[in-house]
């Protein structure tokens, strides 16, 4: 029998919780609607590695000795159009491991392209990047200097300027989306092992593992503890008291983690852990991976060659 | 704080990987050398613990939220050593399976969130705390100023490594080829946010956290002492210290570059001496030409008209041949003075 009053709506009893605080939203509600994306991201990417695409038929091994060339040779690269043409291929390479592109396209620009994009405006000016102007913006009556800063008379868009935000933004979301095809078309397992193929040392690659699948459960617990914590605010405390909420779980998942990784160590000790890691062995690489892997490098070769070519042309 | 792929360039990324692999190494040996088997669970799940702490949104005055890096708190609970190894695997995690952080970036980002962070709060929280009781207020205090410091201290090597990128590397028309801002762009940009803001929710994490474990569990904040070696080491330090100033060495070319200044002062050669003076006094003319150092101006490959990153190298190589000399020179000393002593 639910008592009257409690039907009865009452505005200032209202759980905030859900609401917002201050007009954003809550800490509360941002750090679960975190968690959530972060296993949803995990199950999605998951879900990718496991298609029968170009990529996901490559070996991790010799696929991470082609992505991090790949990466390193757009670092080396000076030409704006060719560091464009990369991220193009990507684009081939998603549809042929079969990831759909708008998918693809979000994961890749938002956020780190986007940000890239936004941080270069500036550099377009002659303030930070002298050079022959395009389109003069603001005529000053005079140059000023203070200390190390300098504004010219007339602020403008350079040629020189559009160059480099073009060359840098380029790079960015080509680094960005050949890292993001290593990852989606790589399962955690297979790319740990890729690790290890690289001479990673195993008891190195042994924690990281571990420690990826740690993470899965703390991001449960810290979900749980927050979700606990939503269901039962009716009001909030004072930013202070919100404060040492937080740093308070923080702490209690420190010492869960501590008691955990005591328990974990007696339960590899009962198991007979020495100390010493003991791998499996690798799978050998196929005539396929070492054909994609000998393309891949000459590509690259081919591509820091020509644009230096064009570079000093 | 993360610096993403295609800000910092191969000049940069290659030396940062270069010093941050064999601080690695030696965190690893010294971690698993006081803690045997137990280091294997300990750093995953510290690893776990710093990947997680980046997840809390940590409520800040104005109804809005932040982040924490939290490699602080990290190294006064674990020790500088473990956080060390623990928040580079969450880094490396981070960048591999979240793209959150470059692959070529991840040397920089563990050099600075996961080696300098560390270790700055560490040290300052030591010095500050002292060895006050488990329950003193004044380790909130020094929890507070280390994480402040050590999130500043981080942000402005982040600062230094996008500044310095304009000089490392410009395009045949003089265009910036990565990040374009200079030093004096980068370093406000990216410390004013820190020290306004960031600097403070790193602070309270870390005093807060260090409030919580002393009312719960005091006796977590001995931990850190079992998982470092603080007696011994001292020579470990000294070599540690050496290997970074001889790393920093290049700072002597890049920093005159940046200012567009000239000689160190004092340090100038019969030439420019001549050029400054307007004549060579008569005993310097004499002298001048009595030695020829075999790396003049430090460098390998003759004259001064070779590219940074390559003057770069050779100052570090320069510096590394200078210590390996003078070791040499001591150890062949006292050799020569211990066979002569009395048995």
């Amino acid at each position: 029998m639910i008592p009257s009053w409690l039907k009865q709506a009452n505005p200032e009893r209202q759980p905030r919780a859900n609401a917002t605080k201050g007009g954003s939203k809550s800490f509360l509600e941002k750090t679960i609607q975190g968690s959530a994306l972060f296993l949803e991201e995990t199950v999605l990417t998951d879900s990718y590695s496991g298609r029968a695409g170009l990529l996901q038929r490559i070996e991790p091994r010799c696929k991470l000795i082609i992505i991090l060339t790949l990466i390193v040779a757009v670092s080396l690269c000076r030409s704006p159009w060719l560091v464009w043409g990369v991220y193009l291929l990507t684009l081939i390479f998603a549809a042929a491991s079969l990831i759909e592109i708008p998918f693809f396209l979000k994961r890749v620009w938002l956020f780190v392209p986007i940000f890239a994009m936004l941080i270069i405006l500036p550099a377009l000016l002659n303030l930070v990047t002298p050079g022959t102007p395009l389109w003069v913006m603001i005529r000053l009556h005079a140059p000023h200097t203070f200390g190390p800063y300098h504004i010219p008379a007339e602020i403008a868009v350079t040629r020189e300027g559009v160059r480099s935000a073009l060359l840098f933004v380029g790079r960015v979301a080509a680094s960005v989306a050949l890292a993001v095809l290593l990852t989606l078309t790589t399962s955690w397992h297979r790319l740990f092992m890729a690790l290890r193929g690289l001479k990673v040392p195993a008891l190195f690659v042994l924690i990281v593992a571990m420690a990826y699948r740690y993470i899965f459960l703390l991001v449960g617990i810290v979900t749980d503890m927050h979700m606990a914590r939503k269901s039962r605010t009716v009001r909030y405390l004072s930013t202070g008291g919100e404060q040492r909420w937080v740093a308070g779980r923080i702490g209690y998942l420190f010492r869960k983690s501590f008691q955990m990784s005591q328990d974990v160590h007696d339960a590899m000790l009962s198991r007979g852990f020495t100390g010493e890691f003991a791998a499996l062995a690798l799978p050998k690489p196929g005539s396929f991976d070492y054909v994609c892997c000998a393309l891949a490098l000459l590509f690259c070769c081919v591509l820091v060659s020509v644009d230096h070519r064009i570079a000093t042309w | 704080m993360h610096i993403p792929d295609g800000y910092l360039s191969p000049q940069t990324y290659i030396p940062l990987y270069g010093v941050t692999i064999p601080i690695l190494a030696i965190a690893a040996r010294k971690v698993k050398k006081t803690l045997r088997s137990r280091h294997v669970p300990l750093l995953a799940l510290g690893a776990a613990f710093s990947f997680v702490i980046m997840m809390f949104n940590f409520p800040v005055p104005g109804g809005t939220s932040g982040h924490a890096v939290g490699a602080v708190i990290v190294a006064i609970l674990l020790g500088p050593w473990a956080a060390c190894v623990a928040v580079s695997i969450a880094i490396i995690i981070q960048a591999f399976l979240f793209g959150d952080g470059g692959l070529t970036a991840i040397g920089a980002n563990c050099f600075n969130m996961a080696v300098v962070m560390p270790f700055v709060g560490y040290y300052s929280y030591k010095i500050i705390a002292g060895n006050t009781s488990l329950t003193s207020i004044r380790r909130c205090i020094a929890g507070a100023v280390a994480g402040y410091l050590a999130l500043n201290v981080a942000a402005l090597y982040a600062a230094i490594q996008f500044g310095i990128q304009p000089l490392l590397a410009t395009g045949a028309d003089g265009h910036p080829l990565y990040a374009p801002y200079s030093l004096a762009v980068a370093i406000p940009a990216m410390t004013l946010g820190h020290l306004l803001v960031f600097g403070f929710v790193e602070a309270a994490v870390t005093a807060l956290v260090i409030s919580y474990v002393q009312k719960r569990d005091p006796e977590l904040l001995l931990l850190h002492l079992g998982n470092s070696e603080e007696k011994e080491g001292t020579i470990g330090k000294f070599w540690l210290g050496l290997a970074m100033l001889a790393l920093l060495s290049p700072l002597g070319i890049i920093l005159p570059a940046a200012f567009k200044s000239k000689d160190a002062w004092g340090e100038w050669d019969a030439a420019s001496l001549e050029r400054t003076l307007g004549y060579l006094p008569s005993g310097m003319r004499k002298i001048a030409g009595l030695w020829q150092a075999p790396f003049q101006n430090y460098s390998f490959v003759g004259g001064g008209s070779s590219g940074i990153i390559l003057k770069s190298l050779a100052y570090i190589g320069s510096a590394l041949i200078g210590i390996a000399a003078i070791f040499l020179c001591i150890r062949l000393w006292s050799r020569y003075f211990a066979e002569k002593e009395p048995k």
